[in-house]
């Protein structure tokens, strides 16, 4: 960079003393005209032209006969100093393309990645990125929905459900301790996330099967077929909602289960003292139960009938076999 | 009678003519065999080719257990088939989330009734957890454990596995021993102390980011960025030619002009644009990468831990299978499923 300052220096050197050349130019040809001026007069005007100076003097009959014209040398050196500015300027783009280089291989990175596991999120999700997440919907849960913050963050459903619920048990035991836990690990993950290697997933891609899928179509048929990649994306998006669903029914289960509301034990299980609760279950129009046709209601003790509650409804629907495909990963 | 029939049978007796007394005997003797065959079971259910297929598939699953292990302790624990959804059980899922390091250590918790699976003391290593279910330590050992967690983050990240590759270079880390660092990383003190370390922060991570970049390229990320790059490259070269040729010019020009020269070359600093970029010359750091640091694995694609109340949550599944990404594997008999979306094992 020097040396080109060092360059453009002379350049505008040699640009100043040309102009010096151009004023000198101008003088001579204002005697000139003053010499034209004065020829009607008479003789005495011609007298005093010969008096002046003459023009080997000025140096400008040196430059003729060396070849060079004054504007010659202004374009050539204007030719120049363009060039010069044209290289400057691709170097310096090329060398901020040299710099963006890492960052241009981190992001091919995270590229490659992503062809290797589908479904993968770029990057190692932090815990103030988590802290940020449950402190968004708990300030306003019905903007900041489980959906959203997933779509935000770039996370799957159930795992934003699995941080709200951990930041949730985190903040009881905080609470009930009296000062805040040790963050020991959580502060070594977030700050050295290149020493693990964590494999966070954005969404759910289905395992399907290699084989050719050969099918006989009828006569009438047009010709058109759906895209692979397509009916690959329809079913991943079907698994993922049968995952997803299956998972929010355990998830709500396993809390009521440790709040105490789901009694399990002997004890617990004993006849109350007013007698039992009966589900009866009454048959549809066609005589079928379950989903066929049939309702269920809850028979109190003392003759009467009401309809079932939440628990209820939970139980009736966790008896329900579930008849799905085996979904791997 | 029967004495005496085993006494004819001596000699090679396909050859010679039997009596109807040999005859009965060696027709006895094959239905018999017939019937010995017949009553085998089958193979796959053999107790023996559980223990060898175990065995066999063991190290792809977990890569840091000492096989020998498995033996050790009553008969029946090396019968317990692993092949079955081995991810999801009580005693695998424990060393996943870093809370044990080694399936016999996970299971010493759950048959002492230490670990909860939703607030539920279970006492059964082959328990299958499923999705939605929450993972966790009675409320006794949950400090204890926590700080067992803890240490075993920071001893085995830091001193074990990264420091100890550094030992033969003189780094300013070593102003403590190794030993001082195991003492002084029991305390949260000590764990600040190597976080806020210049040697972690600036030229450990940096050197992992080299590595792990440089793992990269072996993908082929050079075929996916050459073309630009060697475009890039001609440009730059052709530009360079021609500030060569210009400043060669032109200080011919000066000569004639008698103007001063300058003592600096613009070739010597086109230079240092190469000398800069990553894809031209090698790392600055020093440090000679001869083995490699091993990058620990975190179960975050299918679990959720929180490592304060060390509890942990699974969110995805069931069927989960984590197999690292970079084992090729070729078997088609094989259960494993690869990280491909199409089911193939690569």
């Amino acid at each position: 960079m020097q040396a080109l300052h060092r360059l453009a220096s002379s350049t505008h050197r040699v640009a100043a003393s040309s102009l010096r050349h151009g004023s000198l130019l101008s003088r001579t040809t204002s005697r000139i005209l003053s010499f034209s001026t004065d020829s009607p007069a008479g003789g005495g005007s011609f007298d005093a032209a010969w008096e002046s100076s003459s023009s080997w003097s000025t140096g400008l009959a040196g430059d003729h006969f060396n070849g060079q014209s004054p504007s010659e040398v202004l374009s050539n050196l204007q030719d120049t100093e363009d060039r010069l500015f044209q290289l400057e300027a691709e170097n310096r783009r090329g060398k901020a393309y040299c710099d963006s280089w890492r960052s241009r291989l981190e992001e091919t990175t995270v590229l490659l990645k992503q062809v290797q596991e589908p479904g993968a999120r770029g990057s190692y999700l932090k815990d103030s990125e988590k802290a940020e997440i449950y402190r968004l919907h708990k300030k306003n849960p019905e903007v900041y929905t489980v959906e959203k913050l997933a779509r935000d963050y770039r996370i799957m459903r159930q795992r934003v459900h699995a941080i709200l619920w951990l930041k949730e048990i985190e903040e009881d035991e905080e609470k009930k301790l009296g000062r805040p836990l040790d963050d020991s690990v959580e502060q070594l993950l977030d700050s050295c996330p290149e020493f693990f290697n964590s494999h966070d997933r954005e969404f759910h891609v289905a395992s399907l099967p290699y084989k050719p899928d050969f099918k006989v179509m009828p006569e009438g048929w047009d010709g058109i077929t759906k895209d692979v990649d397509e009916v690959h994306y329809e079913i991943s998006k079907k698994e993922d909602e049968m995952l997803y669903r299956e998972f929010v029914e355990k998830m709500n289960f396993n809390k009521k289960k440790m709040a105490g509301e789901v009694k399990c034990h002997k004890y617990s299980r004993r006849r109350p003292s007013d007698g039992w609760t009966f589900t009866v279950e009454k048959l549809g129009s066609s005589g079928k139960r379950g989903g066929g046709g049939g309702w269920k209601f809850a028979s109190m003790p003392d003759g009467s009938s009401r309809p079932l509650n939440e628990m209820e409804k939970m139980y009736v629907k966790r008896e329900t076999p579930r008849r799905r495909r085996r979904i791997l990963p | 009678m029967r004495f005496k029939t085993c006494r004819l049978l001596s000699g090679n007796v396909r050859n010679r003519e039997l009596t109807i007394i040999q005859r009965r005997v060696l027709r006895r003797l094959r239905n018999k065999k017939r019937s010995i065959k017949r009553k085998i079971s089958p193979r796959k259910n053999m107790n023996s080719y559980i223990q060898s297929q175990t065995t066999r598939k063991l190290p792809l699953f977990h890569a840091d257990l000492p096989i020998t292990e498995m033996h050790r302790g009553t008969e029946r624990t090396s019968y317990i088939p692993f092949l079955l959804n081995p991810e999801t059980r009580s005693d695998v899922i424990p060393v996943r989330l870093h809370f044990r390091e080694t399936i016999p250590q996970a299971r010493q918790p759950i048959s002492h009734r230490r670990v909860c699976v939703n607030n539920r003391i279970v006492s059964i290593t082959r328990l299958k957890v499923s999705h939605g279910d929450l993972i966790s330590f009675q409320e006794n050992d949950a400090r204890i454990r926590g700080e067992e967690i803890r240490r075993s983050f920071y001893i085995e990240i830091s001193v074990d596995k990264i420091i100890g590759k550094f030992l033969d270079h003189p780094v300013r880390m070593w102003r403590r021993t190794k030993t001082e660092w195991f003492h002084l990383l029991k305390t949260k003190r000590g764990c600040r102390l190597l976080l806020k370390s210049r040697f972690l922060q600036q030229q450990l991570r940096y050197s992992m980011q080299e590595e792990y970049l440089e793992r990269t390229k072996k993908f082929g990320s050079e075929k996916v960025c050459l073309g630009s790059s060697f475009a890039e490259h001609n440009r730059m070269k052709r530009n360079l030619y021609h500030f060569k040729s210009l400043f060669l010019s032109k200080r011919r020009n000066e000569k004639n002009q008698d103007l001063p020269t300058r003592t600096r070359s613009p070739i010597v600093y086109n230079s240092s644009l190469y000398s800069n970029s990553t894809y031209c010359s090698s790392s600055p750091h020093p440090f000679p990468r001869k083995r490699r640091i091993k990058r620990i694995e975190l179960p975050t694609h299918y679990s959720e831990v929180n490592h304060r109340t060390p509890k942990a949550v699974v969110f995805y599944g069931p069927n989960i299978g984590h197999i690292p990404h970079d084992i090729r594997l070729k078997d088609p008999n094989l259960p494993l499923r690869s990280g491909n979306g199409r089911g193939q094992n690569i």
